[in-house]
């Protein structure tokens, strides 16, 4: 079976101490996999989801997407398949309804379309109501952002989620709701060409258990 | 009318007097307006000097020269005041500064003015000076906006790119507000031209005795040539300023733009 990622020999250009700080990693997610990546502070675990997706720079490397390799002007698609989410979600400008409107406007996504009702089922699965969306943006609190975050992605029809932390600045009740969720979101893709998949960084030992069904050591 | 040595000291003893009011109101400026005031009286008779010589040497190859050293320095000023560096600012601004004001010299040499001998240095450097002091402001804005602009909103162009924008879609914002900026001193003295003000160039040809009509004529020429060469200059300092930042894997290399001076 072709694995949905494949990443070799992955090598960053960004060192410490004359090392790379990354330095040839490899492995492979295969459909539904749901892989917990692990390590101290400052192994990199941050770094490789970036490096993941080409926003950090790799000095060698080969990511594949089922089965192919990424070339330079795949990128954006490859992007649009993979979504990476930040320990500390950034932010479009205006509202948040705005920020799920932002990324259709990316020729990538041109043949998308825009769901409302979609959105309005993300939100109430997070007792949010309609008027979230138009709330600014800026205003929002760290889970509320990381929340829109997440909400911003699934609406892209991503296969792969990187998820770095994504918990860590939600409460106990919507922290769980968005374990809960992840997970569902993986296994209800049943369909044969339907794949998902997700690498999650975390420090709890617990979240590590629930969340993974592989797990990767830096 | 022609000025007599002692009529421009005359001028002088105004500052003189400028900065002994200052000088006893304690505004700490005395030194800086004299020195300016200095700077610019012995700058210009050098220039002057310098250009008596090349009008009387009749040689294109000195006639370049000079264009080639104004424009050198010109670039060298842009990309000198940009608060944020990056690898290849300096060799960007050359290119920008170079071309936008070069093709419109040519272009109005032949086109516009039908100058006989291009070289002609009467005609030319005026007119490349001119174009240049002009540009030089707007393409200075443009690229300090545009490495300001990438670099404290880093989080947004990482952050387009990572939802599947190219690198052309997540910079665009920023290189829009950098020729937007680059291009508004001009826009704004072409909006109040004759209104607010009398350009520079049109005041000395009344000084000198020209009819009003042949004065405006030439001000609107000059207007429109350097406005053309602002707008080329600034679109080159960003476009170019851009493929230096951005890699055709869609990646931002935010770790090329230097921190602040």
């Amino acid at each position: 079976m072709t694995p949905l990622l494949e990443i070799k020999n992955l090598t960053s250009q960004i060192t410490r101490e004359g090392r790379p700080l990354l330095n040839a990693v490899s492995f492979s997610l295969n459909k539904s996999d749901r892989l917990v990546l692990k390590g101290a502070s400052g192994s990199g675990k941050s770094l490789l989801l970036r490096s993941l997706i080409f926003l950090d720079p790799l000095s060698s490397g080969e990511v594949f997407l089922n089965g192919k390799l990424i070339a330079p002007k795949e990128v954006p698609h490859y992007r649009s398949q993979v979504i990476y989410l930040g320990q500390k979600p950034s932010l479009l400008e205006g509202t948040v309804q705005e920020n799920f409107e932002g990324p259709f406007l990316f020729q990538i996504h041109q043949n998308k379309k825009y769901d409302r009702q979609i959105i309005s089922h993300y939100l109430s699965i997070f007792n949010l109501q309609d008027s979230f969306l138009n709330q600014s943006a800026k205003l929002l609190s760290g889970g509320e952002a990381q929340i829109m975050a997440l909400i911003r992605a699934l609406i892209l029809q991503p296969q792969i989620l990187l998820l770095d932390e994504p918990t860590a600045s939600l409460d106990k009740a919507r922290g769980d709701i968005f374990e809960r969720e992840i997970i569902r979101w993986v296994q209800e893709a049943t369909a044969e060409e339907q794949k998902r998949s997700f690498i999650w960084v975390t420090h709890q030992k617990e979240q590590a258990l629930k969340m993974g069904t592989s797990f990767l050591s830096l | 009318m022609i000025l007599s040595l002692t009529q421009v000291a005359i001028a002088g003893l105004l500052i003189f007097f400028s900065g002994l009011l200052a000088l006893g109101l304690k505004l700490k400026i005395t030194r800086s307006l004299w020195i300016a005031s200095l700077r610019t009286a012995l700058q210009l008779f050098m220039m002057g000097f310098l250009l008596q010589w090349v009008f009387q040497a009749e040689s294109t190859l000195v006639v370049i020269l000079m264009m080639a050293t104004m424009t050198v320095v010109a670039a060298f000023t842009a990309a000198q005041r940009s608060i944020r560096h990056f690898p290849g600012i300096l060799h960007n601004s050359i290119t920008a500064i170079g071309f936008s004001s070069w093709s419109l010299i040519l272009f109005s040499s032949f086109v516009i003015f039908h100058i006989p001998n291009w070289s002609d240095p009467q005609y030319i450097i005026p007119l490349l000076g001119m174009i240049l002091g002009n540009s030089l402001n707007g393409i200075c804005l443009a690229l300090d906006r545009f490495t300001e602009e990438l670099f404290s909103k880093r989080d947004q162009v990482d952050l387009a790119l990572s939802l599947g924008a190219t690198s052309w879609e997540a910079a665009k914002p920023s290189l829009m507000t950098a020729i937007r900026i680059g291009t508004l001193p001009i826009i704004n003295s072409m909006m109040v031209a004759g209104v607010v003000s009398l350009p520079g160039m049109m005041t000395g040809q009344l000084l000198a005795g020209v009819i009003p009509i042949e004065a405006v004529k030439y001000q609107i020429v000059i207007m429109f040539l350097v406005a053309t060469s602002t707008f080329l200059g600034t679109l080159g300092v960003v476009l170019l300023g851009y493929h230096r930042l951005f890699n055709h894997w869609h990646q931002f290399e935010y770790w090329k733009v230097g921190h602040k001076k």
